[in-house]
């Protein structure tokens, strides 16, 4: 009954807020200061996947900022991220939303050889990885509980170990793409507890041998069906498939229960960005940076406030956007994320937009995909240290970002010390022992000497 | 006159109507009233037995993503798209507003560029003044939007509201009659926010009315509304802005000179043509596009596909029928390709189309694109092969008579094929047009989902990805839409058919 008052209050309140701000939308505030460029080309497709961080391009169309630049943007949800990358190259769309990894695993040649790069870091962190209501019982057995008998987070794999061992028969999980940063994150969580997730041979191009789990690409949408099919016993995906499993059922209880998030795997991880041809990119400069203009002002529009976060979560739930209900994505961008029903921990981190300069592309990011790809096989010749140091110079462009970024400091439209100054070598800092979830220490300038410090890993 | 309609009727396969004609028309009413008991009736009675059993099973069967939706719930979806439907048209109509507004604006401001530089700036004055009065207009028009917003909103907030508090009433019924799911430990289960968990039965009370959308047209018509009032605001800012810099450079023009006012008067003049290039540049509709759109670019894929497959089948087909050799030697490859799944032609076509058309002889019309021509060519590949045995098997079985009289008469071989030989074919070649329709329309779903093209195979796909209730209904909703319209188009081949097979019986 209390909640009942609650959700009902919270209704009313929602309800004036947003004829309120339907009312007071004004797109004077978006345009007031803009330095005008000289756009190419005004009428762009971008593609996106029904994720809750394609929010920064929805936002850039929704609440003017492409406008106030002088574009018109189309966006069309993609099937999946082979279509969505397949597209972008083919040059039916302009550029899209895309998985870190993939402009990366594009100009490598991990996935479908092309020159794409990247100018502006869509979000940090964003996903879960959740299991299967029965995994997770036998799972939980093995988590050490606090005082109240809550589990301790960040639960780490080492409770899955022993459910492994016992277990009958294959152990599939699924995650988004062979170079997301799920598949990566996924296989970190695992091997830091000493599972094996499989390897990449020249002979295996699924990522399968010597593998206690098996991991296989699935299109995130479709995730909780699978799961509720068995044909996967747990995933790595972003929201709002995490939540999803929390309320949709199976026997009378959870279908899922997310156990971990990124966040806890690798605090502020890279997460997608926002990919585009570097034909594309040299055909049309302005365009390009009238299009970080209007993300970077959207990114800041996401993280000002939580009514901002609550407006996005009306916006985005609508049918051709991500379509899922509010109540789902409420979950997990409002400032905290559901594990266990019941169990609702405070993650105001759980979606970074803006804050902690998270859309600047670090090279840094760039290089632990790298070492990943290496680590797991994806590359199979061991390189130099430049090597990774120049394969991230081509693909991440800050330049093109600090371009975008001077003008809008002029504009008023951010302030200078919202992102890098003009001495950013563009590597983070070696982390500290609280960023990643075994402590390991990441110093993107020793790509080399990361990738031998680990116990399982290709040769 | 009646003999007359009881043909059309007869012909066009509505045969139910032929009853209510003669009827009508005062003839033999007990043994017609017999009939529209018996064509009517017994279909009628059908449907409504389908429908309440429908309506049983929703309630018995539990989907993943929630309650199998009842015929009432689909009914509702529907409504909520044709209410999409009106209020796209209401968008588009604002975009093509908007674009006239921006023409009107932009002809103004090139207007007095060309006069600036010839040197005519009193003229060129004349013509702020008439931006000025544009202007003026403008602001008036955006403010208009501000009342339509609200009442909008508030119709669909009000709407809203009082769902909401219905539900809660029930809500509160049940948990005040402690109608909770209890564990085999005898506590209740919990639900997502931690609270105890009402019981199937209850629940799927509940759901039933949250699923339900209200006021759609007008929750709709706010966020359009609210759209077109923020994109015409932001056309009259940049307005201002360029009447701004036309102020200052005067301003400018008028003061001492010096290196620092020519550096400012050239930034100034910079920012100015920015921004009327800006507004020079035309606009594509960048919405969503409504079922009724979808519905449209499918039906015209289907006939694109079926003239396609049409246009090979039947000389390819005549070619098997009047020589035996040439049918040998094309069987194999027939019977292979025949079997062949759509969903592996779409792919092959996707491949085959984006490495032909690809950067400058890309497709990119509205309708005419890429996608369109995948979808298009695998309706044709995996329907043409029923017109195509149906047109060999017609041209073979033309009457040895007329042939013989063709020899006698010593036809050449072109009046030959097409005096005597395509006519009698005639009816088997409609016959294969029929089934290849048909197959045609039911490969173009799939051929649309996967070569995405924004017909209603890509609607489904897009539906399905949101993964809840209300897409399900709406995928049964366009279930339905599919099956009404492969209706009517082979209702249209029947009524073709029959038109031209000599009173043969045709198949119904």
């Amino acid at each position: 009954m209390k909640t009942n008052k609650i959700s009902k209050l919270i209704k009313t309140i929602l309800v004036g807020l947003t004829l309120f701000m339907l009312s007071n939308l004004s797109a004077e505030e978006v345009d007031e200061n803009t330095i005008p460029l000289d756009v190419e080309k005004p009428n762009l497709h971008f593609g996106f996947i029904k994720l809750t961080d394609c929010a920064a391009l929805v936002i850039a169309k929704e609440k003017g900022f492409f406008e106030a630049e002088g574009l018109n943007v189309k966006l069309t949800a993609q099937k999946n991220w082979v279509i969505l990358l397949d597209n972008v190259i083919k040059g039916q769309l302009d550029g899209a939303h895309m998985l870190a990894g993939q402009p990366i695993g594009a100009t490598v040649g991990v996935s479908q050889k092309a020159n794409v790069i990247t100018a502006f870091s869509m979000d940090l962190n964003g996903n879960g990885i959740t299991m299967a209501q029965d995994v997770w019982e036998k799972m939980k057995k093995h988590v050490p509980k606090d005082k109240e008998g809550k589990p301790i987070h960040p639960i780490k794999a080492s409770a899955l170990k022993p459910v492994l061992d016992e277990w009958d028969g294959e152990f599939h999980m699924g995650m988004v793409f062979p170079v997301s940063t799920h598949n990566y994150e996924l296989r970190y969580w695992l091997a830091a507890s000493g599972i094996h997730p499989g390897l990449y041979t020249a002979s295996d191009n699924k990522g399968h041998t010597n593998a206690d789990v098996i991991i296989s690409p699935n299109a995130p949408p479709l995730m909780p069906s699978y799961l509720n099919s068995r044909a996967i016993l747990g995933y790595c995906v972003g929201e709002p498939w995490n939540q999803k499993a929390v309320f949709a059922e199976k026997d009378g209880k959870q279908l899922g229960v997310p156990v971990v998030t990124n966040y806890e795997i690798w605090k502020n991880n890279p997460e997608k960005v926002f990919g585009v041809t570097e034909e594309w990119a040299k055909k049309y400069p302005e365009t390009h940076t009238a299009v970080l203009k209007a993300l970077i002002r959207a990114g800041k529009w996401l993280d000002a406030s939580m009514e901002n976060r609550e407006e996005a979560v009306k916006i985005l739930s609508r049918s051709h956007y991500v379509g899922a209900e509010e109540k789902v994505l409420r979950n997990s961008m409002t400032g905290t994320f559901v594990y266990e029903r019941g169990d609702r921990r405070a993650m105001p981190d759980f979606n970074v937009f803006f804050r902690y300069k998270a859309t600047y592309p670090f090279y840094s990011d760039c290089i632990w995909f790298l070492t990943q790809m290496r680590r797991w096989g994806q590359l199979s010749k061991d390189q130099p240290d430049a090597w990774y140091h120049d394969t991230a110079k081509k693909i991440y462009r800050p330049d093109l970002y600090m371009k975008a970024a001077k003008l809008l400091i002029e504009e008023g439209n951010i302030k200078a010390d919202e992102v890098p100054g003009a001495n950013e070598t563009g590597f983070k800092p070696p982390t500290g022992k609280d960023i990643f979830i075994d402590g390991k220490v990441y110093d993107g300038r020793k790509p080399n000497d990361y990738i031998k410090s680990f116990k399982i890993k290709s040769n | 006159m009646k003999q007359k309609l009881v043909n059309f009727f007869e012909s066009t396969g509505l045969t139910w109507f032929v009853p209510i004609t003669k009827l009508l028309f005062g003839d033999e009413p007990g043994l017609q009233a017999k009939e529209i008991v018996r064509m009517l009736g017994l279909p009628i009675l059908a449907m409504v037995l389908f429908f309440l059993t429908w309506g049983y099973v929703s309630t018995k069967i539990k989907t993943s993503v929630g309650q199998l939706p009842s015929p009432v719930y689909v009914w509702s979806q529907a409504k909520a798209m044709w209410s999409n439907h009106k209020s796209e048209t209401v968008a588009k109509n604002e975009f093509k507003q908007l674009e006239d507004t921006r023409v009107e604006i932009d002809s103004l401001l090139s207007e007095r560029r060309k006069l600036e530089e010839a040197g005519k700036l009193a003229e060129a004055d004349k013509v702020t003044a008439k931006i000025k009065a544009f202007s003026e207009k403008l602001n008036a028009k955006v403010e208009s939007y501000v009342p339509l917003i609200k009442k909008y909103s508030t119709i669909h907030a009000e709407a809203e509201k009082k769902k909401n508090d219905e539900i809660a009433a029930l809500v509160k019924q049940f948990k005040d009659a402690n109608q909770f799911e209890y564990g085999e430990d005898g506590k209740a289960l919990l639900d997502a926010d931690g609270n105890p968990k009402l019981n199937e039965k209850a629940q799927s009370q509940v759901n039933g009315l949250s699923y339900y959308r209200v006021a759609v047209l007008e929750g709709n018509l706010a966020i359009v509304y609210d759209q077109y009032h923020g994109k015409l605001k932001s056309l009259a800012g940049k307005i201002a802005k360029i009447e701004g810099y036309v102020a200052k450079h005067k301003e400018y023009l008028a003061a001492e000179k010096s290196e620092a006012i020519d550096k400012k008067i050239k930034t100034n003049d910079k920012k100015r043509a920015a921004f009327e290039k800006q507004l020079s540049k035309a606009n594509e509709y960048n919405g969503n596009g409504s079922i009724i759109d979808y519905i449209k670019l499918s039906i015209l894929t289907v006939l694109f596909g079926f003239l396609l497959a049409a246009a090979v089948a039947i000389p390819l087909g005549t070619l098997c029928g009047l020589s035996s050799n040439f049918a040998t030697s094309m069987n194999p490859i027939i019977q292979v390709f025949r079997p062949v799944s759509p969903l592996v032609w779409v792919l092959i076509m996707i491949q085959i189309v984006d490495g032909v058309f690809v950067g400058d002889l890309a497709l990119e019309g509205d309708i005419f694109n890429n996608s369109f021509l995948q979808a298009g060519l695998t309706v044709a590949l995996c329907s043409l092969w029923a017109t195509l045995s149906n047109t060999a098997l017609g041209v073979s079985s033309v009457d040895k008579d007329h042939l013989n009289v063709a020899k006698v008469l010593k036809l050449s071989w072109f009046d030959r094929v097409f005096k005597i030989v395509i006519p009698s074919a005639i009816p088997f070649i409609f016959t294969g047009l029929r089934i290849t329709l048909g197959i045609g329309w039911m490969v173009l779903i799939v051929s649309e989902m996967i070569a995405t093209s924004r017909g209603l195979g890509w609607f489904i796909d897009q539906e399905y990805q949101n993964n809840k209730v209300e897409s399900l209904a709406n995928i049964i909703v366009s279930l339905f839409i599919i099956g009404l319209i492969g209706f009517i188009l082979d209702r249209i081949m029947f009524t073709l058919q029959k038109l031209v097979s000599f009173n043969d019986e045709v198949s119904a």
